[in-house]
């Protein structure tokens, strides 16, 4: 196991490399000169010199990755365009919602999403056509429609649930998750479908293994055989579409942030397009992808635990 | 969704008919079907929106604002008294050419790429592999975020960016194929007659794929569907006054409170487009695989006039019928401990139903060896699972009896057989790789059946299961005791099989093709193996197989099965000196040609 895992991470910081070398060319793909382009035409000579030496664009390439790698791995990310907030300061300030609200929308995926699925694989039926079809549906809608739906429903008609906003749960953790139930809802609802179809597929193909028939055989309960046996070996597929999943769960966040307007990273992100702000930008591909990475990581050790095949 | 539809080969390669009749498939379905209505309504009305739209759509109405659905408006209008219809159709422009400019890039870069690298290989394919991972591990949406603020807020840069993101599933695809289409001969043969390689390739790759690139081109065309809606959403890309869907849901969000009727149109429309696209796509995928899969797996599937037939009614006098409990009736010490009598084995196809058990009858004398024979069909493992309970579904005991020491096994309920699986009737099964689960070492399969069967403390239960791989003579137990199944060489996975039905202490043993899937060296040893603990142990043994050497080896009786019947049964003697039936002496001929060779070294020798 430790060299499974000391494998993954040589995986890992490579990957972590070429997306930080990617980060950095954002800059020099920008079409004309970088300063004129990010400052506009009106632009003084001066403050297009000055910009060309906050973003070091003066000196030659390698020199200038060199510098920018160098003061990334120390956490310096530079300061905003628009703001002159601290980038790295500015991104982990406002990490706590979106963290929070991708990795409880990866669990509810993964305990709604396997449940439902199990649920279809063995009832059949009925049940199973209400699930599949419900399923595709659910995959259909666009996460802020889903959004505005249920605060259309909850908060407006209803008013059970805050409409937007976000209260620490340092601050009041019933408020705290009060305003995080129509967030994680609206943003997992597809992927739990998609978990949903997953898990009934790949338990339905599991129970059809000739292992499956040997364990009846030999006068297991059907209850240990599905929760023990089946289920064991439908994870293993599940959990890689998990790891797709929670990519698209960190995007989904980004609008969902701006549906319930949660001070996210999403508005950051989407400040930083509109005012043309490089480096906040930068900082933003770079802490997803960092986010994403730890994920794999932690479902490829999950993996390696559930399927002694790829243990080493 | 027929069953019997197995045979056709969804992915086949040069044959057009068997392409066309792909296609036919996917659209069999009136799912299919209504989405593919759908997206060609939406094509027409992106071609000719002009020509169709009751207005302009970006014409504002301040006096006419946020009306509801009218004559004038048929879908109403919006906080500017635009028709929202209108706005709806144009929005169908960007969305479809947004959607596609999406799946062209992937595409286009895609399949090229990973043609090249399935046919170049080595450090190039993994090169490409590895990039194809890289395009996974940014979550899209911040990636077009990264290029909307690079490249200006172009919608077209945002959506060909997401195509070069979703090449990954193309390029995949594509290097396996070409992998294996590039070790085929008439590769060899293009390159050596001159033509150039690459568009040989492509050419046999991509028709190789149909089924695969459709199914990918749906998940793409759904991603880039929501993508666009979303960064239209967040107000990014196309520029108001212009209409985008995603745009439309935004501004009505802004009249949640009011005027909810405005989160239907674009939010329905949007929908819709997206199902139709993934209904189009999972056909497809179902169409590849046969099907579909059904869910159910372990409910009792019988028809309802079979589920509640009696067991009586099942198993004509003048078996006695035990009611109520499994307690079994004193039997004569000499009668059989199995009893099959007139076994039929139904399965439902598409129009009615198939008997692949025909009135089968055999029995098993307590501590003998029954050799069931016949090849693969003759319906000898679906008659010997039926004694378990496990006919594959959707197959069922239709009709007939199984006897077994003196229980009514035909029909019988869930919680008999869980009386009799593992502890009265064993199994070991004809691939003995893929019979233990991969998941658990072996110490677990032992041990589920020695504790929750036997009722043994883990202590007890793990002193008795090195016994057992003892008995079986595993030469080094403890470390097999240990192993994975995976860690397990062909032979040594059906002792431990073996050894995980002993666990049990059966009174019978099925014994399904045993040595089939072992080398022939190691087949000998389970055979004589076997031959051992049926005298060892006094089991009953049900041995089948197709091979009559196996039979002369270990069985006292025979009964050799063929298209669902029993053609002839006899003690084993009897089979060989005085076969009766044509078939029986046919497989007697077939095994004198092929042991052949010996008989004469034998003659020789005399």
């Amino acid at each position: 196991m430790p060299k499974y895992i000391l494998t993954r991470l040589g995986v890992a910081l490579p990957t972590l490399l070429i997306i930080m070398v990617l980060t950095f060319l954002t800059v020099q793909l920008i079409p004309g000169d970088p300063a004129v382009a990010i400052l506009g035409d009106t632009a003084s000579p001066e403050q297009l010199a000055a910009l060309r030496e906050e973003l070091g664009l003066n000196l030659p390439l390698w020199q200038q990755f060199g510098t920018w790698f160098i003061s990334v791995i120390q956490g310096d990310l530079g300061r905003s365009l628009t703001t002159g907030q601290v980038v790295s300061q500015a991104i982990l300030q406002r990490s706590v919602v979106t963290i929070t609200l991708a990795t409880a929308a990866v669990l509810v995926t993964a305990a709604v999403g396997i449940s439902v699925g199990v649920w279809g694989a063995l009832r059949g039926g009925i049940v199973d056509r209400v699930v599949l079809f419900t399923t595709s549906v659910a995959d259909s809608i666009p996460n802020f429609w889903a959004g505005v739906v249920l605060v259309y429903i909850f908060a407006v008609t209803l008013g059970v649930l805050p409409a937007n906003g976000w209260v620490p749960f340092d601050v009041d953790a019933g408020l705290w998750a009060r305003s995080l139930v129509l967030p994680v809802v609206a943003l997992s609802l597809a992927s739990v479908a998609t978990i949903a179809r997953q898990t009934r597929a790949a338990f339905s193909d599991v129970s059809k293994r000739d292992f499956v028939r040997s364990l009846r055989a030999s006068g297991l309960p059907l209850p240990q055989i599905i929760f023990k046996h089946i289920l064991r070996n439908a994870a293993i597929p599940i959990v890689t579409v998990l790891g797709l999943q929670f990519v698209l769960l960190l995007g989904g966040a980004i609008v969902i942030e701006e549906v319930f307007t949660l001070p996210g990273i999403g508005q950051l992100a989407i400040n930083a397009v509109e005012t043309k702000d490089v480096p906040m930008i930068q900082g933003v591909v770079l802490f997803t992808a960092i986010m994403v990475l730890v994920v794999n990581f932690t479902l490829d050790i999950v993996y390696a635990w559930l399927n002694p095949k790829v243990r080493l | 969704m027929s069953r019997n539809d197995t045979v056709s080969i969804a992915i086949d390669t040069r044959d057009v008919s068997t392409r066309r009749s792909y296609f036919r498939r996917i659209f069999g379905r009136w799912g299919a079907r209504l989405a593919l209505g759908w997206i060609l309504i939406l094509v027409v009305a992106a071609v000719f929106a002009p020509l169709i739209s009751p207005a302009d759509p970006i014409a504002q109405d301040l006096s006419d604002a946020l009306a509801m659905p009218n004559a004038q408006h048929l879908l109403g209008t919006d906080q500017l008294g635009r028709d929202i219809l209108s706005r709806l159709i144009y929005g169908t422009r960007e969305t479809l050419l947004g959607a596609l400019l999406t799946v062209f890039v992937a595409v286009a870069i895609g399949l090229p790429l990973g043609t090249i690298a399935g046919y170049v290989g080595g450090w190039f394919k993994v090169l490409v592999g590895r990039f194809a991972d890289l395009l996974l591990t940014i979550p899209a949406i911040i990636v077009l975020l990264a290029v909307l603020t690079v490249f200006g807020n172009s919608m077209y840069a945002a959506m060909a960016s997401l195509g070069v993101l979703v090449s990954a599933g193309f390029m995949r695809l594509a290097s396996a194929s070409a992998t294996a289409v590039a070790r085929e001969l008439f590769v060899d043969a293009a390159r050596v007659s001159g033509v150039r390689a690459i568009p040989i390739l492509i050419r046999h790759v991509v028709p190789n794929l149909i089924g695969p690139i459709i199914v990918q081109t749906t998940i793409v065309a759904s991603l880039g569907l929501l993508l666009q809606a979303s960064l239209g959403f967040l107000g990014l890309g196309t520029r108001p006054p212009y209409p985008s869907w995603g745009q439309m849901v935004a501004e009505a969000s802004q009249q949640i409170y009011s005027h909810p009727w405005l989160m239907v149109p674009a939010g329905v429309t949007l929908m819709l487009t997206v199902l139709s696209v993934n209904t189009i796509g999972d056909s497809a995928r179902d169409s590849l695989f046969n099907g579909g899969i059904s869910g159910g797996v372990f409910r009792d599937t019988r028809p309802k006039d079979i589920r509640r037939a009696s067991r009586a009614l099942l198993a004509p006098a003048p078996a006695p019928v035990v009611v109520g409990n499994d307690r079994r009736e004193p039997e004569h010490a000499s009668a059989p401990l199995l009893v099959v009598d007139d076994l039929h084995v139904t399965y439902p196809v598409a129009r009615g139903t198939v008997e692949v058990v025909k009135g089968v009858s055999f029995s098993v004398e307590r501590g003998k060896t029954l050799g069931l024979v016949g090849e693969s069909g003759s319906g000898k493992s679906v008659s010997a699972l039926a004694l378990l309970g496990l006919v594959p579904q959707p197959g069922y005991v239709s009709a007939g009896s199984i006897r077994f020491d003196g229980i009514e096994l035909a029909g019988a309920s869930e919680r008999t057989f869980s009386r009799i699986r593992g502890r009265r009737i064993a199994l070991i099964s004809q691939e003995p790789m893929v019979a233990l689960d991969p998941c658990y070492r072996v110490s677990t399969h032992l041990r589920e059946v020695l504790q929750g069967r036997r009722g043994m403390t883990r202590k007890q239960a793990d002193a008795r299961a090195i016994e057992l791989l003892e008995t079986v003579e595993m030469r080094d137990p403890r470390a097999v005791f240990d192993s994975y199944p995976h860690q397990l060489s062909g032979g040594m996975a059906q002792r431990v099989a073996i050894a995980w039905a002993l666990a049990g202490e059966p009174e019978l043993l099925i014994a399904d093709e045993p040595t089939t899937a072992l080398d022939v060296t190691v087949q000998a040893e389970v055979l004589e193996l076997l031959r051992r603990l049926g005298s060892d142990l006094g089991m009953a043994i049900l041995l089948l197989t197709h091979d009559l050497g196996v039979v002369a080896d270990l069985c006292d009786d025979v009964a050799v099965m063929r298209h669902g019947l029993v053609v002839e049964s006899a003690p084993v003697e009897r089979i060989f000196d005085a076969p009766q039936h044509e078939y029986t002496q046919g497989l007697l001929r077939d095994v004198q040609i092929l042991h052949g060779d010996a008989h004469r070294i034998e003659e020789v020798a005399r």
